[in-house]
């Protein structure tokens, strides 16, 4: 094992080298990596079409996810339904003076039923009262990583593979205070679980040592909070919409088995561990501007990742654990631009929209450097079905890029999502 | 502990809002019926419907029917009705919907007339050209007397007309035609 780590710190140095100035710019303390944090999930097909700008213009029973206020302009029982496709790549090349000859990449594909909701309108003489029940997966651990270094003396290869999501199991409930002004609760059950695979080969030949990882972690996640929501119609062009979502304390219980071979040698470890984890509260707001036939909105939404916290009493030594991960984490603001065209004589309705959803890191250690901030863009359309069903399709593609400075890899990440989703109203 | 604050805060601000706005979704429709009820002579209570609905509603004309139409029903939502259909149409309206004998659908008053016929006159105001189907009442010869009048023929007119004297040499209210009429032998 000595053996091994001399040969692994020799390699490492010769790694380091080049990018002694990019290290600079982090701390040297361990980054604290949490994969709930910033994984968002869009829900629904227009939603997706408008790159998640429907806080006010959300009409459908996904409102139950965006604003539940919204949920007041139901009028009919509806029943919604959406699958979801996701293909995710990761490109890894080594940096300086390696690029163009460790270059790694991998693609992941995922089929979800995304969503199941049931909204319900109250018989009102006046105004409207809305409930609605529903599944939704809203965030998603679905991702992958593959690395192949070549230096020399040495080869390495590592492939990541993560899948998995939380679902909000949520009833909500919406009514209308005046003509223009609504409000709406949902409580959420949050649960999910995440499926994490780290494979890892390294082979030296000075002397020949081979050392391999097999890592699988499985997390189960579970924890309760609710979403407030209001809207408001200045006139018959302007709207406003505001959510809250409150902070939400996550239980996760985690099995994991460590496999190390070296040189032949297995060592096993494995165990159980279960901790808690304290999202913090997340706001939107947005505002849309319609005509007739056209809408545009625009939406932000604030979270301040620095605010997560572990409860450590759960282990004392989440209380150093939290300050490296208040460390690695920052508040993000997203901002969302959607627009959409209806053309009702072919039940036609036509979208697209922009997404800036900044990653949560802080960028303070060297191992996870943004180098490019993650953006999407997105467009898909509705079409209506004998005025009893709605078909909506919408696609989204979404890249960032990280750099780790300590290993030095360049990994760039695309995603390109497709959902589709039908309402069905009574 | 800051956030639970900002959402104690917001719950606070809601309820305030729904205290102070008042509750504009109404739900059940306030009971109409005045007040100002009165016993009969034959002991019967009858109540006074208030129909002076522009007491409560001066604002029908911006929000019809209880709803605010703004720009979220545009005109397209009737020019192309499966749009207005879609996200307009109030589920329980459709209560107010029925076909004919055609098929065709029409758009009517709530069918929730019962029982049709058996309110007093008992005839149906036209003179029929052949031998009305028999009540589905056993006595109606007793309570209708001239009824039996109806039935052979004679203006409705007069049809009418004797009724009305049979109503006035009674003096008696209406009595109930389904079932069992123990009382009527």
């Amino acid at each position: 094992m000595r053996c091994f780590i001399a040969i692994a710190s020799v390699c490492l140095l010769i790694v380091l080298a080049p990018v002694v100035d990019l290290q600079a710019q982090g701390e040297t303390g361990e980054f604290v990596s949490e994969s709930s944090a910033g994984s968002a999930f869009g829900v629904g097909g227009r939603a997706v079409g408008m790159s998640e700008a429907v806080i006010v213009s959300v009409k459908d029973g996904f409102a139950i996810v965006y604003n539940p206020a919204a949920l007041v302009k139901i009028k009919r029982p509806e029943f919604l339904g959406a699958l979801s496709y996701e293909k995710l790549n990761n490109e890894t090349a080594a940096g300086t003076p390696f690029e163009g000859v460790s270059v790694a990449n991998n693609d992941l594909s995922k089929t979800r039923l995304s969503s199941l909701t049931l909204s319900v309108p109250v018989p009102t003489y006046r105004g409207s009262f809305v409930l609605a029940f529903g599944v939704n997966r809203t965030h998603s651990f679905d991702n992958t990583f593959t690395m192949y270094s070549m230096v020399p003396n040495s080869s390495s290869r590592g492939l990541e593979e993560v899948g998995g999501s939380i679902r909000e199991y949520a009833g909500a409930a919406a009514i209308e205070l005046s003509p223009r002004l609504a409000v709406g609760i949902t409580l959420i059950y949050f649960r999910g679980g995440e499926d994490y695979f780290w494979n890892f080969r390294g082979d030296f030949t000075a002397p020949t040592e081979t050392l391999e990882y097999i890592d699988n972690i499985k997390s189960d996640y579970s924890g309760v909070g609710a979403r407030l929501g209001s809207r408001f119609e200045l006139n018959r062009n302007f709207a406003l919409g505001f959510t809250l979502d409150t902070p939400v304390k996550y239980k996760i219980e985690q099995d994991y088995v460590f496999t190390t071979i070296e040189n032949g040698d297995t060592d096993i470890d494995q165990g159980a561990y279960e901790y808690h984890l304290t999202h913090p509260l997340s706001m939107s707001g947005g505002a849309s501007f319609q005509t007739r036939t056209f809408v545009i909105e625009v939406d932000v939404r604030y979270t301040d990742w620095s605010q997560l916290k572990y409860d450590f009493d759960d282990d004392p030594f989440l209380l150093q654990d939290n300050l490296s991960l208040q460390r690695s984490y920052d508040d993000a603001l997203s901002v969302m631009v959607g627009a959409e065209y209806i053309i009702p004589q072919y039940d036609l309705v036509l979208r697209g929209g922009f997404k800036h959803d900044p990653l949560p890191f802080s960028n303070a250690f060297a191992v996870n450097q943004i180098e490019q901030d993650r953006n999407s863009f997105s467009f898909g359309f509705s079409y209506l079905i004998d005025r009893v069903a709605m078909l909506d399709i919408g696609y989204a593609r979404a890249s960032y890029e990280l750099v780790d400075a300590v290993s030095q890899l360049v990994q760039k990440y695309t995603s390109d999502k497709v959902m589709v989703s039908v309402g069905y109203r009574i | 502990m800051q956030a639970r604050n900002i959402i104690i805060a917001i719950a606070v601000g809601v309820a305030a809002s729904i205290v102070s706005l008042g509750c504009y979704t109404i739900i059940k429709h306030p009971d109409m019926q005045s007040r100002q009820s009165y016993n009969d002579s034959e002991g019967y209570t009858h109540t006074a419907q208030d129909r002076d609905c522009m007491r409560c509603h001066q604002d029908y004309s911006e929000y019809p029917y209880g709803y605010y139409y703004s720009d979220y029903y545009p005109d397209y939502y009737w020019t192309y009705p499966s749009w207005g259909r879609y996200y307009a149409y109030p589920w329980w309206w459709d209560y107010y919907w029925y076909k004919d004998d055609n098929g065709t659908v029409v758009t009517g008053e709530r069918p929730d007339r019962r029982r049709q016929g058996i309110t007093p006159p008992y005839t149906r105001g036209v003179e029929p050209t052949a031998p009305l189907p028999p009540p589905s009442f056993p006595n109606s010869g007793q309570i209708g007397g001239s009824g039996g009048g109806t039935t052979t023929g004679g203006s409705a007119g007069s049809g009418g007309g004797t009724n009305t004297e049979e109503k006035q040499e009674e003096q008696k209210p209406p009595k109930r035609r389904g079932g069992t009429q123990k009382g009527d032998d």
